[in-house]
């Protein structure tokens, strides 16, 4: 089935809070199970029929590829940002757009229905938003229902201990003035506003999972809903691995990846291209390595997110933690990741092992960055060369 | 017999005839016209689904499968088939394997005639026998095959397709609502309705008919409900209807216009049904409180000048009547019995005139209320429906019906119809309370002002715990136990509470009065067994408490719904919902909504689809 709307997807923004991942590239450039994360966007465009889409981008240069890769299924034209912020990338899209159409944010990651959703509403020709209900709201933009469940208004910044709220899940469908409206308010939240009281924006609430990355520990989160989802192990026969290594439970295993002698690789685990797993280490549950990487023997990685090109020496222990692309972890760097309890961190996440609750959060280390050999990182530290 | 297993069937069907092409009149081919309208009828039942079409020469062509519609798709093809007569059924086995034979259509020997049926023939195998004497050939084990053959036999001996149908009627036993399309005459659908439920769709340029409303709601909402002893056919052109005693009908007569809109019958941008259910419960709630104000003076009229009230229904409607009994009980001092329609028979003996049973039944077709208040009225008590099908068996066979006006219930899991119905035993309770004198003045009209402010109440709450419950069912999900405990009329809501976690999320739940734990449930519970407790704002409040520590010091995971500020049970519980301060009527609403969505967002983080509860259909037509 092809759904005939255009599709603007906002795609440059480098992200303030994850920046020292992404080293002045925009952030859906990072890698999570093997794909970018705005492949993720157009994995589900693709599956539900669109043909035409708009990236608005800072650097044509870094999306060729991707718009290559996709240049098969969908009609992509890149846009380059013109002014900064989420309201000057709407803008830049300005000309492009001369009709309804889907706005998406691609730094957005949820399964194919929450999109579908959200189409099943264009079908029944209405203007609408997917809100997402979700518990911590404050770094959201977000809205409030009224007594008929209809959209009230849209509020930017919730003030704290405000209840009832949804959180704005950055996909809309909106008639093509409001581009206009963001261009002479200069605000997003004022101009979504202005369209609701005008058409009464339908709310799809979404139940199922949703991520914004946002902070370097969305990558975790989104890296556990994807490598949830595998269903069965696939090795590519490329592959090197040693015959007394051990491997179990879901696994995607890439080409030329080498896994040594009496390495334990524990499902649900992503091993990119070209990786090396040094002998007697363990690999276990939620990592994803996005390739060209090499790990030492005797290491644990445990949960992590490790980016492309990345060197982690032998006797590490990564917990709870995302490195950035192209650093170098020298020997015996261990991240604690137990959280004390009287320490609050945003987006940390509480693990729950043999009746007990454990508040976890490793280290986040920029990329390009060295870490000296034996150096031990607290719960929460952020490394960056910077 | 044995080798015959009779498979009885809970079933949807749907016909459609238009004057030219599917293309033409729809924009989209036939096949994928009743594809949507089976996709809407799906509720009644999804383990195989089939069609029947007529092609271009009159040829039928039959396809079918067991499986979902949407599994089955590519595979019927309903995109390739396109025309201008075409019947589709979709169904539900209760016993017998689904199988691609068992599925509908079924045609007769040299498939010129095709037939869906909704129900069970009950003298199928004498049928069958005199057919295979005749040399008929049989390939599904199903009773329903045997109407396209006895169709064939009285073709063969010279009847015309209507006269057919007609001996149909005479020599068909047990309950059946039948679609036939035949090559002889391909324009036609002609139709049979015993007990089973039929309606007539009349749209301008195509003729609708199905077991349900939203089958065709998106394309006209004219409607015409066909009663018992009822056959004739549609054409585009015509319709015909005559009764088995009345003869022919004038249709004109019995047209009605229905209020639900074609998207009120869809999903409207929420990913299940359930959750659009849910969150439709202020506005539902604010229709039935309007449109029910003749029909309980009315009724409680009736109740008022009864010997004995009895309440009954099934699953979550028997939940509403318990909690009515309560109501009852409370509020107005009189004394009820409140009995599981299945459970009737013990009440033979028992009804007598000057009773009154009140029913309760969503879908107004509940096999089991309706056996149950047949027996009532055989024994001469009067019965009151409370319903949300509008003219459906329950209703047109009672005394007096209250609907609920909730708008369609698609869900599985019912929702805002409970709560509907709730809402009108509340209404009827403070009805009885005024007339009765039985309550103070001043609490009655704060339990009136309560309800006037019941939608924006609910909206908040919903509001206010969606996200909460979310994270929190992320934590249930693991478990395999739940008790839900209550005192006083929250036992009912704990046990509509439970109900819905074992049906949608597949958790065993079992509710009791919360006083009851020493009496034995209390050995089952170890450390961090999840353990519900509906705290209300009424004289059993610090009464429960006892039973929270009595679970605590056992270390099950205490979750509260509780009056707002009860600090006393706060600070005994684990997980703590706070709701707003409020008379045990309105708060049996208010309650049940935070429990629902527990049930909804534990289901998704186990990865199930809501609305499709395995095992289970929305209307039990089968005893």
């Amino acid at each position: 089935m092809a759904i005939d709307i255009p599709v603007v997807i906002l795609a440059g923004g480098i992200g303030e809070r994850i920046k020292i991942l992404t080293s002045g590239k925009p952030k859906t450039l990072l890698s999570l199970v093997g794909k970018h994360i705005v492949e993720y966007v157009l994995n589900n465009l693709v599956g539900i029929g669109i043909r035409h889409v708009y990236m608005v981008i800072n650097n044509p240069k870094d999306f060729e590829d991707i718009a290559v890769k996709y240049g098969r299924y969908l009609e992509i034209e890149l846009i380059q940002q013109k002014k900064p912020d989420i309201e000057g990338a709407i803008i830049s899209a300005k000309d492009s757009i001369h009709r309804d159409f889907v706005l998406l944010y691609g730094d957005i990651i949820a399964p194919r229905d929450m999109y579908q959703e959200l189409f099943s509403t264009y079908i029944e020709n209405r203007y609408s938003v997917v809100l997402i209900p979700e518990e911590d709201v404050e770094s959201y933009g977000t809205a409030v229902l009224d007594e008929s469940g209809s959209i009230e208004r849209f509020i930017e910044k919730p003030i704290h201990g405000y209840q009832s709220l949804y959180v704005v899940g950055g996909a809309y469908i909106l008639p093509k003035e409001f581009i206009e409206y963001v261009e002479s308010y200069g605000n997003v939240t004022e101009a979504l506003n202005t369209i609701n009281n005008r058409y009464r924006l339908k709310p799809c609430i979404w139940s199922g999972w949703w991520i914004d990355v946002e902070y370097p520990w969305d990558l975790l989160r989104a890296s556990l809903y994807i490598l949830q989802q595998i269903d069965r192990s696939s090795i590519s026969s490329n592959a090197k691995i040693s015959p007394n290594a051990v491997i179990e439970g879901p696994v995607i295993i890439e080409d030329d990846v080498e896994i040594d002698h009496y390495a334990i690789i524990k499902g649900p685990v992503y091993i990119g291209r070209k990786t090396y797993v040094g002998s007697h280490s363990l690999v276990r549950s939620y990592v994803s390595i996005e390739g060209d990487t090499t790990i030492g023997s005797y290491t644990e990685i445990v949960w992590s997110s490790i980016q492309k090109n990345t060197t982690i020496g032998s006797r590490s222990y990564i917990g709870f933690s995302v490195i950035g692309f192209n650093s170098v972890i020298e020997p015996g760097v261990i991240t604690l990741n137990i959280v004390p309890e009287e320490v609050k961190i945003a987006r940390s996440f509480k693990i729950t092992r043999r009746g007990r609750e454990y508040v976890k959060i490793g280290a986040v280390i920029g990329a390009g960055t060295r870490i000296n050999a034996y150096r031990v990182l607290k719960p929460g530290e952020e490394v960056s060369k910077l | 017999m044995c080798c015959n297993a009779l498979v009885k069937s809970l079933c949807g069907i749907i016909g459609i005839v238009c004057g030219s092409r599917g293309t033409e009149v729809f924009g989209k081919q036939l096949g994928l016209v009743i594809r949507d309208s089976l996709l809407s009828l799906e509720y009644r039942g999804y383990d195989s689904v089939g069609f029947a079409i007529v092609v271009d020469n009159g040829r039928i062509i039959v396809r079918k499968s067991k499986g979902k519609i949407l599994d089955v798709e590519a595979k019927l093809g309903f995109i390739d088939y396109d025309g201008s007569t075409a019947i589709g059924h979709t169904r539900w086995a209760t016993h017998g394997e689904p199988s691609d034979f068992n599925a509908h259509p079924h045609t007769d020997c040299s498939n010129t005639i095709a037939v869906v049926h909704n129900g069970i023939i009950s003298n199928y195998s004498e049928l069958k026998k005199k057919l295979l004497e005749k040399g008929h050939i049989f390939i599904s084990e199903t009773d329903s095959e045997v109407v396209p053959h006895l169709v064939e036999e009285f073709v063969r001996n010279g009847f015309t397709v209507l006269e057919a149908v007609k001996q149909l009627v005479k020599i068909l036993k047990g309950t059946y609502a039948l679609l036939v399309i035949t090559s002889i005459d391909p324009h036609k659908i002609y139709f049979i309705k015993n007990v089973s439920p039929l309606v007539i769709g009349v749209g301008d340029r195509a003729i609708f008919i199905a077991s349900d409303i939203p089958a065709f709601l998106r394309y006209t909402n004219r409607i015409i409900v066909l009663n018992d002893g009822d056959f004739g056919y549609i054409s585009p052109t015509n319709i015909y209807i005559e009764n088995i005693d009345r003869g022919a009908i004038d249709w004109r007569n019995r047209v009605r216009v229905i209020d639900w809109t074609p998207d009120m019958a869809m999903k409207e941008g929420y990913p299940h049904f359930m959750l659009k259910e849910i969150h439709e419960q202020p506005i539902a709630l604010k229709n039935t409180l309007f449109s029910i104000v003749d029909e309980v003076e009315e009724v409680s009229r009736l109740l008022i000048n009864a010997d004995r009230v009895f309440l009954t229904g099934c699953g979550t409607s028997f939940h509403a009547a318990l909690a009515g009994e309560y109501m009852l009980n409370i509020l107005c001092g009189i004394n009820t019995t409140t009995f599981i329609s299945s459970e009737y028979i013990r009440f033979k003996k028992i009804f007598r005139e000057g009773d009154i049973l009140v029913a309760v039944s969503q879908s107004g077709e509940t096999i089991d209320t309706l056996m149950a208040i047949r027996e009532a009225k055989k024994r001469g008590a009067r019965v009151i429906a409370i319903s949300n099908v509008i003219d459906s068996a329950i209703p047109r066979e009672s005394d007096i019906a209250i609907y609920t006006r909730a708008g369609p219930e698609i869900g599985v899991a019912a929702t805002k119809t409970f709560t509907s119905q709730l809402l009108v035993f509340i209404t009827i309770a403070v009805k009885l309370a005024k007339l009765l004198g039985s309550e103070i003045m001043s609490t009655i009209e704060s339990i009136e002002r309560e309800l006037s402010e019941l939608p924006s109440i609910s909206r908040n709450i919903i509001n206010i715990y969606e996200p909460r419950i979310k994270k929190f069912s992320e934590k249930l999900k693991e478990h395999g136990n739940a008790f839900y405990l209550g005192r006083g009329i929250g036992v009912p809501i704990s046990m509509e509470g439970a109900l819905k976690l074992k049906e949608i999320a597949y958790i065993h739940a079992e509710a009791y009065p919360a006083g009851e734990s020493k009496h034995g449930p209390i050995a089952l519970i170890e450390e961090g067994f999840p353990v519900f407790f509906t705290v209300l704002n009424d004289e059993y409040r610090e009464l429960i408490l006892g039973n929270i520590e009595e679970m605590k010091a056992r270390k099950a995971l205490t979750i509260g719904l509780v009056p707002k500020g009860y600090e006393e049970a706060k600070k005994r519980l684990d997980i703590v919902f706070e709701l707003p301060r409020l008379s045990i009527y309105t708060a049996s609403i208010v309650y049940t909504i935070p429990y629902q969505l527990i049930a909804y967002y534990t289901a998704i983080g186990k990865g199930l689809n809501p609305d499709k509860p395995r095992n289970l259909a929305k209307t039990v037509t089968v005893e």
